[in-house]
Formats: structure tokens, C-alpha cells, sequence
């Protein structure tokens, strides 16, 4: 019978919904149903409808075309039934925000602090420093926002609310893969969409590898003959666009272009980059051409990407084609190095590159593995394969990013939510100016197995554990108590359209074993 | 007529010497010529029509946005051959009625300099847009659309009329923007049917004013669809030029109705090994009691509520309605002391004929509302020649049913379980794509009656995770064995256009599952060869 739904607790939000003081009573605090948990908050007991004159508005006099926006796709977000306002006195009449300084950039570090007051009725607010820190307030406001189907009218449970809040880690990403298998534009937006829900801030762009090389350089045309297919390729209009669809959302894109290793298809292209035909990586430090090219291609790039951190691979680096090509033995040899000297030269060289454009190398970790503290002290280790890593790191004074192979790789279909979110980025660091290193971290979306069929339900809804892991404080870490949350979450998501899989799921994306709701499953 | 067109789609591959005759159009025209000239498409192009309409203006603004996506497309002529500025519309018929008979059938010219649709109607027009942004391509070298191979001449008409999805919103919850999506990925392959299998056993998410208590029925307070939602939907399909028939199944599949109204259930049922109360755990199989009175008080409020009691009105206004009428199981019926007293009343001595008395007083309800009742073809099976002869029967588990229902005169719609059920997920493209729904039929009288099929989208294992995975491509295979023409039955021509379908529909943003594996690529690779 209906007994599974009736006894659940999945129930709970909608309780909340209908009967607030009721539950309040029958279950105590009620749990704050907003992912990532904001660092503080209070809540009422009372239920506030919506106004039908309810309207979003800037108390700037000027007006921001972003916030502006802003406004209207919260508005298609939350607003997706048809609705009666509420009449009565004590509706909620409006969102009015104030934002300090509208003109700081997107970049690390950006103030993403907010506090959003929701009075029991009349004007709801939301100040922040920054559009980025509105922007963070604004989801969170409208995750407070139900649908009451019985009257038809858009609800606030729980008021009054105020909510202080801002990230625990300044750098929250998703990496995707668009050289294993394309993801056409539309999708990568949706991405960014979805990514910006669970306030994530970065989408890290591992455009190209081995397999294809999607984007269509305007200044290196023939790379691009490593795309799949006509269709399956990037231009620069596209990647600016992108760029700009990501901004506004509070995203920043950071791009990698993965050298000396993982770099194959740029021989499709440009033959002489590699060290022979059938021994294609590293890349040929002999060849003239690899320089010129590399040159080139970070000068297109940066041109085309305002962030700050220029990801530079720089991993799995099998040098022995180095070895086994006369060519660039030889070169080594009257250069005197050895294989290890060609890889550190390899990576100073991209440093100074990408630095030359005021860029912030950021490199995975075997980079500070070989070469430990002898690179510029400004690179940004990216750590996957060993968290000892990040300890290390951070002692010799490196900043770090944390994307443990495993715990928070996506294409690991059997690791579950549980896992991901029990992953402390802090572990075994005591000193908190160390701690104050570990930048953040992404869930990596590796495209192998992936295509745009699956990506949606391979990322969500686990990637919102390492989201709530990198926004929230280091105390909540109890994957018990946050369940109910991540299964709302989840069907949140289900309901804004993203393709976020049963939470239950042990192995990722896989079907639903039978009938159910969605927040039993 | 099919065989003459086929004849000439031969002559005119043969005239122009290409080996495979490939476009990349599906489904694949009735008849198409083309030639061997690019034509690029100018960034200013505009699609026009003498026809003032609503419809047809949001025709031109979708097709706009699914042709052109990119803004910033190059000014500069890229070709030497003139410049394609405008595609025009001329409608025939300006009626916008959306039923059964409407008509599809579209021509479609492209020149150097020119592109005309003339369609019969503002959906046959919709048809026509559709091949024309399929044969539009974005050249990202050179920063410009183009056109391959023309001129081209298109003329084009679908096979079957009732080219549909059924689509479960029973046995998991798919909020509107997920049927939103589907309608429009269904006009990408020119389906024109959405069969809304909106509730089951297992949940009722439907708002019903004339019954309140029926959405409690629901997975969730949240799991619902207003009755705004609905008419949303409705007028969605429509503006695609696709039909919503509803279906509301009974008295099987039905549990869920009672848990708003538990007098809908039987009194007194006794659980065995064939009546099941297990919701949502399959079977779930407690039917409605047909033998209240108040059962028929419900279902005639709530159609009535549904169809405004008169044809072409309501919230769901395609003339077929659909009442299911599948997988009774009377094991639930034995408990219950008030059905055995009714049909001793009505000297019933099967539960067949309990069964067929209930089937045939809610077609009774319906056709009142000036509806055409469509039933699962066990109502059929139970009743043979006794049903009513306006009973459109539709097949799903045996083509000897459907030879003997034409047989006898009835118009049947084929969604054939071993090949069009989108739940056998071990049924790849080609299972789909090899039926034919009037494989045994020669007499051109029956096969008249077969107004089409649909490919069935079963929910018990879906939900928003692989709903577009579970449905495209092979969803696809479908839509061009009821649109394209008889003799289009080759796999090996089918695969690269299928392929290069399934890299649109992901274009598109509808992630279509790889040909080889729907539950995802087992390597990487292209969408055009995974």
C-alpha cells in the first residue's frame, strides 16, 4: 500500500510545507531544507505566501543589467506553476537587494558573503558585498520557496529567516571533459546551470586530450582536425560566450590544456609536436614548433579567458618516447638533460607562458611530486592522486586544490554520496595558516564513459556532497543527518529539469529498481 | 501509390549516381531530389508566410532558435552561389483544429536563391520545418550556414496518421518541464501523438476539481500536476502539432484512485497470490469496483471535468480517449460480498462479463462527451465482435489480435511489446526499426485501419535519470516506420542517418542514448559512431 509514503520521512518537507508547527512539535528543530547548509540561520514557525504583486527589485538607483537578469531567470526557476498570490496581510510583498559594490570581477576570492532576512511578512532582503555574493543569496532564497498544490499559491515556510552566509573554500568546481566525449553547448550550460544551484563556482574546462581536440583555434586552425566530427568542435565565439553564461551565473571558467603529457591530438594537426607517429607523447621539447605552438595557444586562450588560474595539466607524463625517439634524445643529450630535466623545463616554460598573460598556473600533482619546491611558489597544486599531497604541499607554503581520485571522481560510478561527502579536504592539518592554503576542490566529471546521454545523472546529485563538503562549515559532516536534505535536493533538481539520480543509488545513474517517488528513492 | 514513390526516390538516387543516396533527413521523405550545390544561408534569414497565425509565428520563432544557434554567424558571403535570405510558408487549409485526420502531407523547395514550404496545414507546415533545419548545417570554419546539395525538392506526407509515444507519469513523477521537453523532442522525428498514461496503480498525480482527493493519490505532496499544468501541456503538444490522448485505465490499474476515495476499491478484498495490495511493489493490482455506483459517479465527473462534455472542449480536446481496460484481475474481486451481490443482480455468472459491463458503460460515458474510446486490446480479446464496433483497439501483445480486429472492422493502433516497448531495454535500434506493424496485412482496406502505433515508454524503471536515454534513439526507429515510406527498411541506410539523428537530438539538448549501449558509452568516441 501507500505505507512506504505515509510513514517516510521523506514526508517531512512537505509537512513543513502544510503543517510547520505541527512538525515543529512533532520532530524539533525542523532541518533547514537549503543545500549547502548555510553557515547560520535561524528560522520561525510561521508559513508566509507569496504576494501576486511579489517582485524582485535593486535598491540601487542604477540599474545592472546583470542583476536585472538575474531576477528574471530566478523568477523562471522558482516560479514554474501557475499560482494565486496570497491576499492576506501577512504575504510576502517582495525581495529587495542591495549589493555594495556591483563592479568587482569574478575571481578567486570574490565575496560571496550574503544575508538574506525573510520577514513573517512584508519585504524579504538580501545584502551582499558583491552581484557574485546576491547571486549565492538568491539561490538560496529560492530554495525556500514551495509550491502549495491544495492553494495554489507559492509558500515560505518556517519564517522569519535570516540567514548569514558565505563559502567555507573559495574554489568549488566541476571539471568536465570535452575531449573523451564532446558536450555540445547547450549542455555545458545546462552544467553551469545546474552547477550554480548547489553554489558551486567553477567549472574547470579540461578541453582537450588524447582523444580529440574539440576547440576550433582561430590563430591555430588545424588543430581542430583532432575534433570527432565537423559538428563536435568549439569556436572561440562559443568558448567567450560560455564564458560570459558562466559570469553571470556566479561561475568562473577555468580552462586546462593538459602539457607536456595527455596532449596526443595535437599531432593530428601539427605532426612535428610529437616525438614520432606511433610514439605521439609527451610532447617533442626538440621541435620548435611544440614552443611556438604553446606560445600561441595560451595567448589565444587567455585572450579569450578572463580567469585568473590557467590549469596546465602537467600529469601522467610517460617519458619514454623521450628515450626511444633518436630525435629527442639526442636534443637531450646535447641539452644536457635527462627526462626529468625535459619535464621540469616543459613546465617552467608553460609557467612563464601563461604568467606572461598575468595567469596563475595551476598544475595536478605530480608536478609538486617530481619537482617539489624548486617551481614557482605562486603554482596552484591541483592534488588527486594522494592527500598526503595536500599536507605536504601546504607545508612548503603551495596553494591547493583538492580532487581526490576516488572519493570525489565522478566516473567512479561505485562511489557514493556517503564518501564523497565524507571527505575532509583538511585532514591531518593542524596549522591553521596551512589550512588557510587548501583553496578548495572539485568533483571531477571525466569523460570516458561519459556522454551527454549520462552526464547529468553521473554528476548529480553526488556532486552536491562535495558542494555542501567545500561551501559549509567543517561541522557539518554527517552524511546521516544531511540525507533528507540531499534526497530534497535531489528531487529539486529533478524538478528545475537537471537529471539528478535516485539518491539511494549505489552505482551511479543507474535506473530506479521500481516504482517510487522521488524523494523515496 | 507508396511502391510508385518508392520507384522514384530509386530513379532519382540512380539519375544523380550516389552510391547510398544518404540525407540527412529523419524520417526519411516520402520523395526527395537534390542537386550539388552549397548554398550558404544568410545571417539575416528569415522564415515568412502570407498566414497570420500564432501558431505559425511560434513555429518560426522555435525553428529559428533550433536552425540558427549561434548569433554571431560571419556576414560575409562564404560561397560564390547566391545567398538563401528567407524560407515562405504557404498554408492551404487555415484551420487549426489538431485531430486524427489532419493533415501533414508538405513540399519543400530549396533553390540558390529561394526556399518554399507549401503544406496543407500549419502542422503539415511544422513537418516542413522541421526537414528544412534538418538539412541546414553549421560550418564552423568558415562561420556560416549552409545548405549541401541543392537544389533540393522535398515532398513528403507520413505513412500512418497516429505516430506516437505513450509516455507513464504513473509509476515515477516527471514534472512538466520533462514532458515540455519530449514534446519537442517527439517533433524532431515528426511523432504527432502523446499517449499520457497519467495514472496507474501505482500514483494519481493529477488536480481534479470535481474529485479533490484524487491527487492524494500522488507520490508526494509535490509530485502533482495542477490542472494548469495540464492544459500547459496540452497547448504545448499543440503548438507542436502533437495530439495528448489521455488515458485514465480501468477498472485495472487503477489503486491509486483509492487513496483519496477507498470506496473506489473493492470491500472486503482478499489478499492472495493474484490480488495484491502491495503498492508501489508490482502488481498492485486491486481494480475499481464496478459494482458501486459511485466508481461511475467519479469517472463521469472527472472526464466530464476533463473533456467539458462535448467534443473538442476541455482540457484534453483530441477526440481519442483512452480507458484502458487491460490486465483485470477478478482474484480481487472474490472477497467482496457487495460484487458478488451485484452480479448476482445482473445474473452475471463470469467475471468477464463483470468486466465487460464496466468497460461498456464507461465507453458509454465516453462517447457521450463526444469522444472515439480507445481500450488495450484485452477488451478485445474478452469481447470479441460484441465490442463496440467505434472502439479503436490497441495492440500490445499479439499482431493476431490486430489481423483479426481489422478483420472484423475495428481501427487499431500497434504498440507491440516485443518490439515497441521502450522498457525491453535489451531491444536495441534495430528491434525497433525491423517491425512492421502491417507485415501480414495485404488487403489495402485493413491496412487502412491501422491508424498507427507507438513506441511505449513504461515508467516502473524510468525516471528523470534515463527518461531521454530510455526513449531516443530508438523512439526514433519508430518515427520513421510509421512516417517514411514502406520500402525504407534497411538497416545499413538507416545507421548513419540514425547517427547523425542522435548527434542533433544531443545538439539539441535531448541526451539521446549511443546507438550501441543505452545506458551510456563504454569508451570515448563520437556521437556519430558510438
Amino acid at each position: 500500500s501507500f505505507a512506504s509514503f505515509a510513514h517516510s520521512n521523506m514526508v517531512r518537507p512537505f509537512l513543513l510545507v502544510l503543517f510547520s508547527c505541527i512538525v515543529a512539535v512533532s520532530y524539533g528543530q525542523a532541518p533547514i531544507y537549503v543545500w549547502p547548509q548555510p553557515q547560520s540561520a535561524t528560522q520561525g514557525t510561521a508559513i508566509s505566501g507569496l504576494a501576486a504583486s511579489f517582485s524582485m527589485k535593486s535598491s540601487s538607483s542604477t540599474p545592472s543589467a546583470d542583476l536585472n537578469d538575474a531576477f528574471a531567470r530566478f523568477n523562471a526557476t522558482i516560479f514554474d506553476h501557475r499560482a494565486k498570490g496570497d491576499a492576506s496581510s501577512s504575504a510576502i510583498t517582495g525581495l529587495l537587494v542591495t549589493v555594495a559594490n556591483f563592479n568587482v570581477p569574478l575571481q578567486l576570492g570574490v565575496d560571496e558573503s550574503y544575508t538574506l532576512s525573510v520577514p513573517a511578512s512584508g519585504q524579504a532582503t538580501l545584502q551582499a558585498n558583491t552581484y557574485y555574493g546576491a547571486l549565492r543569496g538568491l539561490e538560496t532564497f529560492s530554495q525556500l520557496i514551495y509550491f502549495n498544490f491544495t492553494t495554489s499559491m507559492y509558500v515560505i515556510p518556517n519564517t522569519p529567516w535570516t540567514i548569514k552566509d558565505a563559502p567555507r573554500f573559495p574554489h568549488r568546481g566541476v571539471l568536465v571533459d570535452t575531449s573523451r566525449h564532446f558536450l555540445p553547448i547547450p549542455m555545458l550550460r545546462r552544467i553551469i546551470d545546474s552547477i550554480s544551484y548547489a553554489k558551486f563556482n567553477v567549472l574547470h574546462w579540461h578541453i582537450t586530450d588524447i582523444q580529440s581536440f574539440p576547440w576550433q583555434s582561430s590563430a591555430l586552425p588545424r588543430f581542430t582536425m583532432a575534433a570527432y566530427s565537423q559538428n563536435e568542435r568549439f569556436s572561440d565565439e562559443d568558448i567567450q560566450d560560455l564564458i560570459e553564461y558562466a559570469r553571470k551565473r556566479g561561475v568562473r571558467v577555468m580552462m586546462e590544456i593538459d602539457v607536456p603529457g595527455h596532449a596526443g591530438s595535437w599531432c593530428v594537426g601539427y605532426p612535428d609536436v610529437c616525438p614520432s607517429p606511433t610514439c605521439t607523447m609527451p610532447l617533442d621539447p626538440s621541435s620548435n614548433t611544440t614552443w611556438t605552438l604553446m606560445t600561441q595557444l595560451f595567448k589565444e586562450l587567455t585572450s579569450l579567458a578572463p580567469e585568473g588560474l590557467f590549469h596546465l595539466g602537467g600529469d601522467e607524463v610517460d617519458m619514454s618516447c623521450w628515450t626511444s625517439v633518436a630525435r629527442v634524445s639526442q636534443w637531450l643529450k646535447s641539452h644536457n638533460m635527462n627526462n626529468l630535466d625535459a619535464y621540469r623545463y616543459f613546465v617552467e616554460q608553460a609557467h612563464a607562458m601563461v604568467g606572461s598573460h598575468q595567469r596563475t598556473p595551476v598544475n595536478w600533482d605530480e608536478v609538486y611530486a617530481n619537482f617539489g619546491k624548486t617551481i614557482d611558489p605562486n603554482t596552484i597544486i591541483h592534488v588527486w592522486r594522494n592527500l598526503a599531497y595536500v599536507q605536504n604541499a601546504t607545508r612548503d607554503g603551495f596553494r591547493v586544490l583538492v580532487s581526490p581520485d576516488g572519493p570525489w571522481y565522478l566516473d567512479g560510478l561505485g562511489t557514493t554520496w556517503q564518501q564523497m561527502y565524507a571527505l575532509e579536504p583538511s585532514t591531518g592539518i593542524t596549522d591553521p595558516k596551512q589550512a588557510a592554503l587548501i583553496l578548495g576542490g572539485e568533483a571531477c566529471m571525466w569523460g570516458e564513459t561519459v556522454d551527454s546521454s549520462v552526464v547529468m545523472p553521473t554528476i548529480w546529485p553526488r556532486a552536491a556532497a562535495v558542494a555542501e563538503r567545500l561551501w559549509s562549515d567543517i561541522s557539518v559532516n554527517s552524511a546521516a543527518s544531511a540525507e533528507p536534505r540531499y534526497a530534497w535536493f535531489r528531487c529539486l533538481l529533478d524538478q528545475r529539469g537537471i537529471e539528478a539520480g535516485p539518491y539511494k543509488n549505489t552505482q551511479a545513474r543507474t535506473a530506479p529498481p521500481g516504482p517510487g517517488g522521488c524523494y523515496t528513492q | 501509390m507508396t511502391s510508385i514513390m518508392a520507384t522514384t526516390v530509386v530513379v532519382v538516387c540512380l539519375f544523380l549516381s550516389c552510391v547510398s543516396c544518404q540525407i540527412n533527413v529523419w524520417p526519411l521523405p516520402q520523395t526527395y531530389s537534390h542537386g550539388t550545390t552549397p548554398v550558404s544561408v544568410s545571417p539575416s534569414f528569415q522564415f515568412t508566410s502570407k498566414t497570420n497565425s500564432h501558431t505559425m509565428r511560434e513555429a518560426f520563432k522555435r525553428y529559428t532558435a533550433l536552425t540558427f544557434t549561434r548569433t554571431d554567424v560571419s556576414n560575409t558571403k562564404q560561397y560564390d552561389e547566391a545567398v538563401l535570405s528567407t524560407l515562405d510558408v504557404i498554408i492551404t487549409d487555415p484551420s487549426e483544429d489538431l485531430q486524427l485526420d489532419t493533415r501533414e502531407d508538405y513540399t519543400l523547395v530549396v533553390t540558390s536563391t529561394s526556399a518554399t514550404i507549401n503544406a496543407s496545414t500549419v502542422y503539415a507546415a511544422m513537418r516542413g520545418l522541421e526537414t528544412f533545419s534538418q538539412l541546414v548545417q553549421y560550418n564552423i570554419s568558415a562561420n556560416v550556414y549552409t545548405i549541401q546539395q541543392a537544389p533540393w525538392s522535398i515532398s513528403d506526407h507520413p505513412r500512418f496518421p497516429h505516430r506516437g509515444l505513450l509516455m507513464d507519469t504513473s509509476r515515477h513523477f516527471f514534472s512538466v518541464h520533462y514532458l515540455h521537453k519530449l514534446l519537442d523532442s517527439m517533433s524532431y522525428a515528426k511523432m504527432n501523438v502523446l499517449h499520457w498514461h497519467i495514472v496507474d496503480a501505482q500514483s494519481f498525480p493529477m488536480q481534479s476539481a470535481a474529485y479533490p482527493l484524487l491527487w492524494k493519490g500522488a507520490w508526494s505532496p509535490s509530485e502533482r500536476y495542477t490542472t494548469q499544468d495540464v492544459k500547459d501541456v496540452v497547448e504545448y503538444a499543440r503548438l507542436r502539432g502533437i495530439r495528448v490522448v489521455p488515458e485514465f485505465d480501468g477498472p485495472g490499474h487503477a489503486y491509486a484512485w483509492g487513496v483519496g476515495y477507498p470506496s473506489l476499491l473493492p470491500q472486503g478484498y482478499n489478499i492472495s497470490s493474484k490480488c495484491d495490495d502491495t503498492c508501489p511493489v508490482n502488481p498492485c493490482n486491486v481494480p475499481l469496483d464496478p459494482s458501486n455506483e459511485f466508481t461511475y459517479q467519479v469517472l463521469e465527473g472527472l472526464f466530464t471535468e476533463l473533456t467539458a462534455g462535448k467534443q473538442g472542449a476541455g482540457i484534453f480536446t483530441d477526440n481519442m480517449f483512452h480507458t484502458g481496460g487491460d490486465e483485470i484481475e477478478p482474484g480481487c474481486w472474490s472477497g467482496s460480498p457487495q460484487i458478488a451481490q451485484f452480479m448476482k443482480q445482473h445474473s452475471f455468472t463470469s467475471y468477464d462479463e463483470l468486466y465487460m459491463y464496466f468497460v461498456n458503460r464507461v465507453a458509454g460515458m465516453v462517447k457521450g462527451m463526444g469522444r472515439q474510446v480507445v481500450n488495450w486490446e484485452s477488451t478485445y480479446t474478452t469481447a470479441g465482435n460484441t465490442l463496440d464496433k467505434g472502439t479503436i483497439v490497441n495492440i500490445y501483445l499479439s499482431m493476431d489480435v490486430m489481423e483479426k480486429a481489422v478483420g472484423s472492422g475495428y481501427q487499431c493502433i500497434v504498440s507491440f511489446a516485443n518490439a515497441w516497448y521502450l522498457d525491453n531495454v535489451g531491444n536495441n535500434w534495430t528491434v525497433f526499426y525491423n517491425f512492421n506493424p502491417v507485415a501480414n496485412l495485404t488487403d489495402p482496406s485493413l491496412v487502412k485501419l491501422v491508424l498507427g502505433g507507438e513506441a511505449s515508454n513504461w515508467g516502473e524503471t524510468m525516471d528523470p535519470t534515463n527518461l531521454f536515454a530510455r526513449v531516443w534513439p530508438r523512439a526514433a526507429a519508430v518515427a520513421e516506420r510509421l512516417w517514411s515510406a514502406a520500402s525504407v527498411t534497411s538497416l545499413t541506410d538507416a545507421l548513419p542517418r540514425l547517427h547523425a539523428f542522435r548527434c542533433m537530438l544531443i545538439d539539441r539538448d535531448i541526451p539521446s542514448a549511443p546507438l550501441d549501449n543505452l545506458a551510456g558509452p563504454l569508451a570515448p568516441g563520437s556521437c556519430l559512431w558510438q
